[in-house]
């Protein structure tokens, strides 16, 4: 069977390497059989119309239906993967294409090794990271028209959000947006929900705590959030609104006494696909709401 | 007898090792191949075949040999040194140092879609500098002992485990769960290059350890015992100690942390031959490399095309093995 890239070729891709690459897999035939152990990628070769070349993903890719499916038949841990294994789950490494968000185990060079093509795509910094993925998916897998258009979409919709939002001055929107509970993790600017944030012209209380050490993730410590007072809460973790109201001090947040604590889906707050314009919308929404809410700014 | 059959277990380990796995490929065809290449016949294995026995495999088979040789010889070291049944490769510091080591490594390259490189190398200093501050403050002077050693052996644990838990509170929650899985062990990720970087430790460290069989087992009277029959005990003590921790700290900085197999199986060679170091610790080595790469089967298949994490195996089966075995000797003395 003929090959779509070089025997070997793991492709780490970032959106300024995007024209070099797009220029070395010109002319690339399409990989027939693709296992992807990145629910993000998962979402988006299924919305770009790669879902028949998807024949296994990983046990956390839930989204669509038909990713669910497959994800409960292998029930496969990207955490800890098996490179043989995964190479077997298609007919010839030649027509294969696995896509990671994690390198464990080594699986890039064990399945580089094994003749296997790999592309890698961790969690984007920016938004145009995240745009730039969708592009590369497309190109790997054959459907480079409609990935164009898919980031090309995602991107007027999400700048839509931030250029329709309202702009009144003295009322700065607050935010605490929660990735888990106890310890509290949350996100900065530095980030790519983060930076859709700020774009919004809201004010990240995680983003005096940022470290090297955390990549844009910090862990917060509750006394720190309570004093901080934010506006809005987005939950991304297990947490309820109801859960966060139980805390101790925290019903005297802003947030919490005039009802503006968001619980996200987890597929919302984890992937940086196209469910990338569902949670632009969702916390758009919520700080327009906040915007609009009087006794916020009593 | 027995050692026949720690022999035999090993040659079936690795038969084991190169024929199982979520791939089928025929022991026959494996054999054919190993022969061809050293100018034997045919090659009977296609190129991805080849490449899946002797690229993932073989390297993965070898490094559990060596991993669990050395692991479990220097478990067996430590339990004569300390005179102590509870000792095990980890008690001077190794464990903690090589974690706060490969910690800082990961947590310092936050979300990174590859471990750092430098992980193994900054858990290999990080076990070192654990197991050099512990013999500093509990192994010199004419008045430490193997007691004041296990404590500051204790003591350095805690310390370096409350600075990696303190910077896995600073650190973001994918870092966690990839230090995580570090701290489990695993052999997954094993190549030719971490064997020629491992080889060389295990070969001296191991071969020193076995040697001071019989000064170990002079010291099993008691230290001034030993004194007064003419060995120089602190010597003894500083060279075991070092070549176990060298060894251990090469190992661990390249498979993570896989506990069990050094307590477990030097016990389980003591049940079978008896109290003599000279005999339990070579056979420890043969044993322990075999136990080690049959737990590892079991890791790369039984939840493919996942893997376990090998410390989980290692402890699910080594620990009713160790029960069986203890109550057949029970028996017989009965």
């Amino acid at each position: 069977m003929k090959r779509f890239l070089p025997r070997g070729l793991v492709v780490a891709l970032v959106a300024s390497t995007w024209p070099l690459l797009s220029a070395s897999l010109a002319g690339a035939s399409m990989p027939t059989c693709i296992v992807s152990l990145s629910p993000t990628a998962t979402d988006t070769l299924f919305t770009i119309g790669a879902g028949a070349q998807v024949k296994a993903v990983d046990q956390d890719s839930t989204v669509p239906l038909a990713a669910a499916r497959l994800a409960r038949k292998d029930k496969i841990n990207a955490l800890n993967p098996s490179a043989e294994a995964i190479a077997a789950l298609c007919p010839s490494p030649a027509s294969e294409l696995v896509v990671i968000s994690y390198n464990a185990n080594d699986i890039a060079k064990q399945l580089s090794t094994l003749g296997v093509t790999v592309l890698e795509q961790d969690a984007p910094s920016s938004l145009s990271a995240a745009y730039a993925q969708i592009r590369q998916l497309g190109l790997v897998s054959g459907h480079a028209v409609k990935a164009n258009a898919l980031a090309v979409a995602l991107q007027a919709r999400i700048l839509g959000y931030a250029q329709r939002m309202p702009r009144h001055s003295g009322k700065v929107v607050s935010v605490y947006y929660e990735i888990s509970a106890a310890p509290y993790y949350s996100l900065t600017s530095s980030t790519f929900v983060g930076s859709f944030m700020r774009s919004l012209g809201v004010v990240n209380i995680a983003d005096p705590e940022n470290t090297s050490a955390d990549a844009g993730y910090p862990s917060l410590n509750p006394e720190y959030i309570v004093k901080a007072n934010p506006n809005l809460i987005l939950l991304a973790g297990d947490a309820t609104a109801a859960a966060v109201k139980q805390r101790r001090g925290w019903s005297s947040i802003k947030a919490v006494r005039y009802g503006h604590v968001v619980v996200l889906t987890a597929n919302e707050a984890s992937q940086w696909g196209f469910l990338l314009g569902d949670l632009a919308q969702r916390i758009s929404a919520s700080v327009i709401g906040v915007i609009n809410d009087p006794r916020v700014w009593k | 007898m027995v050692s026949a059959a720690t022999v035999v277990a090993t040659l079936v380990a690795v038969v084991v090792g190169l024929v199982v796995g979520p791939t089928s490929i025929g022991a026959g065809a494996i054999l054919a191949d190993l022969l061809a290449h050293v100018g034997v016949g045919h090659a009977r294995l296609n190129a991805l075949d080849g490449t899946i026995v002797w690229q993932l495999r073989a390297p993965r088979m070898v490094l559990g040999l060596l991993a669990g040789a050395m692991l479990a010889v220097a478990g067996g070291s430590y339990q004569g040194i300390f005179r102590n049944p509870l000792a095990d490769p980890y008690l001077l510091g190794v464990a903690a140092g090589a974690g706060l080591g490969a910690t800082v490594a990961i947590v310092h390259d936050g979300g990174a879609v590859n471990v750092p490189t430098w992980t193994p190398w900054l858990a290999f200093a990080g076990a070192l500098v654990a197991v050099a501050l512990t013999w500093l403050i509990g192994g010199r002077g004419p008045r430490s002992t193997t007691s004041t050693l296990i404590l500051a052996g204790v003591a350095m644990a805690a310390l370096l485990t409350s600075a990696q838990t303190f910077l896995l509170q600073q650190a973001s929650a994918q870092s966690l769960a990839r230090v995580y899985i570090w701290l489990l062990g695993s052999l997954a990720s094993a190549n030719w290059s971490s064997v020629e970087v491992v080889l060389p430790y295990v070969l001296l460290c191991s071969l020193i350890c076995v040697m001071a069989g019989r000064a170990l087992d002079v010291m099993s009277v008691g230290e001034e015992e030993a004194r007064a029959l003419g060995l120089s005990v602190r010597q003894v003590r500083g060279v075991v100690v070092g070549a176990a921790s060298l060894g251990t700290a090469a190992v661990v900085s390249v498979v993570g942390l896989i506990g069990f197999v050094g307590i477990i199986v030097p016990h389980i060679v003591r049940l079978l031959v008896g109290t003599s170091y000279r005999r339990i610790l070579p056979l420890s080595v043969v044993f322990g490399a075999a136990f080690l790469v049959l737990c590892d089967t079991v890791a790369r298949t039984v939840l493919a095309p996942s893997e376990l994490p090998l410390g989980v195996v290692t402890a699910i089966i080594g620990a009713p093995v160790f029960v069986i075995i203890l109550s057949l000797r029970r028996g017989v003395r009965s």
